[in-house]
């Protein structure tokens, strides 16, 4: 379960102080497929950065498992990223250089890599459909298929929570829905907690749960009946 | 990990062969001025190695082949306060009959060197030292020969006996028991009979360190004074022993006492020695400086440009859980892996300058060892370690972030 609590952000540029989460508080089931919406600026993508560990609020909690992530020290909260949670971004983020089968490996690489990490790669791959695409490079895949590689990067580890920052905004229609109804099947089979910050209103489609954002703070938190 | 800094790296083949150009010239003009500045150094050690010893008293404006001083000198410098001990040699420049192509100062001047010189004098560079000793002042002395590796040492009172160095034995192709004829033109009227003077070889000597030493005839003072023709009153040089704390001042006491000589002039040729191989030692670390410099320059520009370039996926490894450790040990292996096709490239290149350089120049003396080729390796490692630092330090010093709003 993740939970936050007075979760506030505001970031000082020179003598300005610009909020970017105000007093958030929330909870999300494990298992639960949440969408954040709200207009550009809203404090959508600060919250999932600091729901991720990738951002320390400036106040408030973010309590995972139990755990208060602002707390944890660099390499515990590297690991939690490692092992417990995965990124999906909107520019996709993918090692340009790197094979498909290879930038699903990275975040196993410095562990090091054997044939049972490959084959683990190889699996999440099958499973995002791209199993005949391991050697290719991502500049010879389309944008659907590029996103289902960052899929399968964050997936890779067996992450019990999924985050997703614009999955769709940089895809066409046709591959935007593909990739949400892989991550439905995701959320489905697996049971992994996935948070989607999105402009796309047909997310809720997919989703059971969508709360919306305004100058920073919560303004409505919509369960939709989606299971 | 590995592969992920390899890939990295080839990402932009044309700046990354570049940079190994560059550090390749670095690692090149190290490899060719460590060769010829080892080279240069071990022609001085050769030389200067001719110089330690004892001081020698020679005619005013000669050197030992020509000089000639009155022997008595040598009890009034025996009497000189600081003297240990004394002893006198007679010095000549001889020929060896049946003998030709003799290696000239222990081979110092090859044929090469031999061939761009004019005729007449190249001619008068093929032959022998021949040195007239006391064999038993230099035998109580230890001086010369110090080690005999065949054969029997020479006697007070004998004539007609030789012992030869090794390299006249290799290189001549003279034994123990061979009889040899040492001709020497004594009054610059032509070779005739008077200039023919016959030795049984008895022992071979052995002056190891010093090759100048090892390509000698040694006979009795007697016989070399019989070779050249020198009155029984003369010597060519007197050698005298003082104590090294007080030699100085025993040189100028010397000087104040015998007219007409030079005291000790191999001295100041030595401490010229000594002060050269010190300017090459500082020469050959400024270049290594510079090298570095360069190398490190190269290797700096293109890892910073490249973490700069790749802030974005920094912030993506971050994000998928690697440490700042990771992000660090992936640059320093970015930039070692530059250094090493830099190392490779410019090793290769300079031994090849090298090998081009013997070619050319054949004076120039070259020494490629395993050692030196080692040192390289480590100086370009170590050039790619510390240039790749600072910008690994900020790569894994971005927070995931960061580096993402970076990026944008």
């Amino acid at each position: 379960m993740i939970v936050t609590e007075n979760l506030t952000k505001i970031y000082k540029l020179g003598t300005t102080e610009v909020v970017g989460n105000k007093d958030i508080n929330l909870k999300i089931e494990d298992g639960e497929f949440t969408a954040i919406m709200g207009p550009s600026g809203s404090g959508k993508s600060t919250l999932l950065h600091m729901v991720g560990g990738l951002d320390k609020p400036t106040s408030g909690k973010v309590i995972i498992n139990g755990l208060n992530i602002a707390e944890l020290p660099d390499q515990t909260l590297c690991n939690m990223r490692r092992d417990q949670i995965g990124f999906i971004f909107q520019t996709f983020n993918l090692l340009p250089t790197l094979t498909t089968i290879e930038n699903v490996m990275v975040p196993m690489a410095p562990r090091g890599l054997n044939n049972e990490t490959r084959s683990r790669g190889m699996k999440v791959l099958k499973a995002v459909g791209l199993g005949d695409r391991i050697e290719h490079t991502p500049m010879e895949l389309s944008g659907g298929q590029q996103q289902r590689v960052a899929i399968a990067r964050a997936l890779v580890n067996g992450p019990k929570i999924l985050l997703a920052d614009e999955p769709t905004g940089n895809l066409d229609t046709k591959s935007g829905r593909e990739v949400l109804q892989l991550m439905k099947n995701m959320n489905d089979k697996s049971g992994v907690t996935i948070i989607i910050v999105t402009h796309d209103p047909k997310v809720a489609d997919v989703t059971n749960r969508t709360i919306y954002l305004e100058d920073g703070k919560v303004v409505r938190d919509i369960r939709n009946g989606n299971k | 990990m590995y592969f992920i800094a390899y890939k990295s790296l080839f990402r932009r083949k044309l700046r990354t062969a570049l940079a190994s150009v560059g550090v390749g010239i670095g690692v090149l003009l190290l490899v060719v001025i460590l060769s010829t500045m080892l080279g240069m150094a071990t022609m001085v050690d050769d030389i200067t190695a001719t110089m330690v010893g004892d001081i020698e008293v020679l005619e005013k404006g000669q050197f030992d082949l020509i000089s000639e001083i009155d022997k008595d000198n040598e009890d009034a410098i025996e009497g000189v306060q600081g003297v240990f001990a004394t002893y006198p040699r007679v010095i000549g420049f001889v020929k060896i009959e049946g003998v030709e192509d003799l290696p000239i100062f222990g081979g110092m001047i090859n044929d090469e060197m031999l061939a761009q010189m004019p005729e007449e004098f190249a001619d008068q560079m093929s032959g022998v030292r021949v040195v007239g000793i006391d064999p038993v002042k230099e035998a109580d002395l230890g001086t010369y020969p110090t080690k005999l590796l065949k054969g029997s040492m020479l006697s007070k009172g004998d004539t007609g006996i030789c012992l030869i160095g090794p390299i006249l034995e290799s290189e001549a192709g003279l034994a123990v028991g061979d009889r040899i004829t040492l001709i020497f033109d004594k009054d610059d009227d032509g070779i005739g009979e008077k200039d023919k003077h016959r030795f049984k070889i008895v022992g071979v000597y052995d002056e190891t360190g010093s090759e100048l030493k090892n390509d000698n005839v040694i006979v009795n003072m007697e016989d070399a004074r019989e070779i050249k023709g020198m009155s029984s009153q003369d010597v060519s040089v007197i050698y005298f022993r003082a104590d090294p704390h007080s030699e100085d001042e025993v040189i100028r006491r010397v000087r104040a006492l015998v007219p007409n000589v030079d005291v000790g002039g191999s001295r100041e040729a030595l401490k010229m020695m000594t002060r050269m191989t010190d300017n090459i030692s500082l020469m050959t670390m400024l270049l290594i400086v510079f090298c570095g410099a360069i190398a490190f320059v190269f290797i700096l520009i293109v890892m910073i440009t490249s973490v700069m370039e790749r802030t974005k996926e920094i912030g993506v490894l971050r994000a998928t859980g690697w440490y700042k450790f990771d992000v660090l040990k992936l640059i320093l292996v970015e930039s070692m892996l530059l250094a090493i096709m830099g190392t490779v490239v410019g090793t290769i290149l300079g031994i090849l300058a090298l090998v081009g350089m013997s070619q050319i120049f054949p004076g120039v003396e070259v020494i490629i060892t395993p050692l030196l080729v080692m040192a390289v390796t480590i100086f370009g490692l170590t050039v790619g370690s510390v240039a790749g630092l600072y910008p690994a330090w900020r790569a894994a010093s971005l927070s995931p972030l960061e580096a993402f709003r970076g990026a944008e």
